[in-house]
């Protein structure tokens, strides 16, 4: 027997205390939130369990609440309480059966502040019907496509029912439980689960809080905890042009930086100049406003140099003096080859004006390593018209660091989504 | 609003970044970067390097 849609209410059978009767006439139980007694609907209510009275779970939603979610009305009929044990670790969540006279049945499911909204499909996907044991024998992340969506594998386990009242389409004893397999795409989970000797699809999506609150009048939500897997990404609203403008700015630095690197001009070139005795090379400096950068390179082989330099201007005065190493070493170790040293040497500064300048150089101390050879020439360049080009550099990083900013923002999320899936490559 | 602020601060991040390098700000050796006058009025650029 069915209850008739028209009965409103009835007295619990167990404790005779009165209920309402929600959810139209496929209702199959009743859980009596006073007694905890689990009546059957569909014979006169008549005790089908009895529990110990258990503390109701918190949820903002409760029985009986009214709301339109994408313009069905659907009417809150029953609540569970649905909990998850595994290696020490414990999961709850609240799940509450709606009801829509168009509708049917469907579920919200409150955890961590989080709401999610769940109707069961049709079609298990195109991987078929999947178990714990299966995913465990699954060498790659298991997957399946369905309704034209990809769905990647999220977790399995066994849930079971640990608390319930209110209306159901099913009868939810206490202590039932419900092998399950969840799959995840961007926006959805489709999960297959049994429920005694039936397989059952299931379609969840996440719902906004604020939607919720607004559909069913809740004074107020709970506090968020984390990322829910189905949460959407919250995207600034002009996050999209900040990431473009940053990549375009970088590339436009890196682009002048490339510009005034390749600007200056060589002055002077002198290729393997004796060492052994003191060298002065004279070059002109038209270009007294931008840098001048020296450039010494030795024929150090497993050996160094230390060479003295004077800078002298147009008049005679000595500019700068300074001094300058140059080393490089190499050999085999464990098979491998190795070199550390540099054989070249710069000096870049700003020269007070413009003439004819001579730089003295003297090789004034050096020396050998293992096998090596004394650094016995050296070849010198000049350049004038040298810019501080890694300036460029820095505002291509910050300009780039804006746009990774963005795209990271977005990639965290989506690794927070995940961070809850048990499925690991390395298993 | 936002973008046209977004658009100003990299105009500003490369604004500064081609003033910077163009003035060669920065861009001496270190050990050379201190500027002393010698006794002819000449800028003389730091002082003997130590190895």
């Amino acid at each position: 027997m069915s209850a008739p849609d028209t009965l409103r209410s009835i007295n619990c059978t167990s404790c005779g205390a009165g209920l309402s009767v929600l959810g139209g006439g496929r209702v199959a139980a009743r859980g009596c939130e006073y007694c905890g007694a689990l009546l059957d609907a569909q014979d006169n209510y008549k005790i089908l369990e009895k529990y110990d009275k258990a503390p109701r779970p918190d949820s903002p939603i409760s029985l009986g609440m009214t709301g339109a979610l994408e313009s069905v009305d659907w009417t809150v009929i029953g609540t569970l309480q649905v909990i998850e044990s595994y290696a020490g670790q414990r999961w709850e969540w609240v799940e509450h059966q709606l009801f829509s006279p168009t509708h049917g049945y469907c579920w919200i499911a409150v955890e961590d502040g989080h709401f999610s909204f769940t109707r069961k499909v049709r079609g298990m996907g195109n991987s078929g019907w999947w178990t714990e044991a299966r995913v465990n024998r699954s060498e790659n992340q298991p997957g399946t496509y369905w309704d034209g969506g990809r769905y990647k594998y999220y977790e399995s386990g066994t849930s079971q029912i640990a608390y319930a009242e209110g209306s159901f389409n099913f009868a939810p004893r206490r202590g039932d439980r419900t092998p399950y397999v969840t799959f995840m795409s961007d926006t959805h989970q489709l999960t297959q689960a049994r429920n005694g000797p039936e397989r059952e699809i299931e379609l969840t999506s996440y719902l906004a809080p604020e939607q919720v609150q607004t559909a069913f009048g809740l004074e107020t939500v709970p506090d968020l905890k984390g990322v829910h897997p189905l949460q959407p990404f919250a995207a600034w609203k002009h996050g999209a042009f900040l990431r473009n403008m940053g990549f375009l700015s970088a590339a436009v630095a890196i682009f002048l930086w490339a510009t005034l690197a390749g600007g200056s001009a060589t002055i002077l070139n002198e290729p393997n100049i004796p060492t052994t005795r003191p060298i002065a090379l004279a070059f002109e400096i038209s270009n007294a406003r931008d840098l001048v950068t020296i450039r010494m390179t030795s024929n150090a082989s497993n050996g160094w140099a230390w060479y003295d330099l004077e800078l002298v201007d147009p008049s005679g005065e000595t500019v700068v003096e300074f001094g300058r190493q140059s080393e490089f070493y190499f050999g085999r170790q464990d098979g491998e080859k190795w070199s550390e040293g540099a054989r070249t040497a710069t000096a870049t500064l700003r020269l007070p004006g413009e003439g004819v300048y001579t730089l003295n150089i003297e090789q004034s101390e050096a020396g050998t390593w293992s096998n090596g050879t004394r650094p016995s020439a050296v070849s010198v360049t000049v350049e004038e018209g040298v810019k501080a080009t890694f300036w460029l550099l820095v505002a291509a990083a910050l300009s780039a660091i804006a746009g990774i900013g963005v795209l990271g923002r977005r990639m965290f999320h989506n690794a927070r989504r995940w961070s809850g899936s048990d499925w690991s490559d390395e298993d | 609003m936002a973008r046209i602020i977004i658009t100003v601060l990299f105009a500003s991040i490369l604004g500064t970044g081609w003033y910077l390098a163009s003035a060669g700000v920065w861009g001496e050796s270190r050990d050379l970067q201190s500027v002393r006058t010698g006794s002819a009025g000449v800028p003389y650029y730091g002082v003997r390097s130590v190895k």
